[in-house]
């Protein structure tokens, strides 16, 4: 098993050095394309919404990442002092809806939704974790 | 990054490489607001060599393909990637690529 761990400061500039961790970590560990492609997008994601949604004040504020990859699966665990936020309570897009009235909110989520295999949100000591799992698996040919 | 424009006449291609994350839509959104300003009657953001495509890249291309679509206009998605049709298609957004 591998660990990676980053402490993130809540800037945008933040996630881009986080994303190109996560590309050494795929590389090293052979990590399918398409599984490395989904897990930075459902991370981008997540990062995005802390930044946009989680903070009131202006302040600088730690975002514990922990990336865990084993033989077959990858867990990533993150860790905000932010607002109170479980983004397994927003419902997902009416993607029926016609192009052109459809809203576009909380699409973020729903791409975390699909793109990882679970997701569990809990709140702890002021704080929101996140643990996301991927399973991986050989690529089909 | 750096997205790399090709103009001709009233047509403006935006050619976006890498990760087109919160950053880029960012960026992309002053571009297309600075093309449409100049008067462009198309616009094709050209997708090939993007590796992937955040939501916040999603909402920008979604609102001016809407504003320009109302003027009778056009913005259109070209050559996605194989990682951005995959997003496209997931989140029900294949209407925007250029067929």
């Amino acid at each position: 098993m591998t660990t990676l761990e980053v402490i993130l400061l809540n800037r945008r500039s933040e996630i881009a050095r986080l994303q190109d961790q996560l590309e050494g970590l795929g590389s090293h560990h052979g990590l399918p394309p398409r599984t490395l492609h989904e897990v930075q997008l459902a991370v981008e994601e997540h990062l995005a919404n802390i930044l946009k949604h989680g903070f009131d004040d202006q302040g600088e504020h730690p975002i514990r990442v922990r990336v865990l990859v084993h033989a077959t699966e990858l867990r990533i665990e993150v860790e905000d002092d932010g607002r109170p936020f479980d983004p397994l309570k927003h419902p997902s897009p009416d993607l029926s809806q016609p192009l052109d009235t459809r809203p576009v909110g909380g699409l973020g989520i729903h791409m975390m939704r699909n793109f990882m295999d679970q997701i569990e949100y809990r709140r702890a000591d002021g704080k929101n974790i996140l643990v996301m799992t991927k399973q991986i698996k050989a690529p089909t040919p | 990054m750096e997205i790399r424009k090709r103009i001709t006449g009233d047509c403006w291609e935006f050619m976006l490489s890498g990760r087109v994350d919160g950053t880029v839509a960012n960026q992309l959104e002053v571009d297309v607001l600075a093309a449409v300003k100049q008067n462009a009657k198309t616009i094709y953001v050209n997708l090939a060599e993007a590796t992937f495509l955040c939501s916040a890249g999603i909402r920008v291309l979604l609102q001016y393909h809407r504003q320009m679509k109302s003027k009778g206009l056009v913005l259109l998605v070209t050559r996605p990637s194989a990682e951005v049709t995959s997003t496209l298609e997931m989140t029900g957004f294949p209407e925007i690529v250029e067929k």
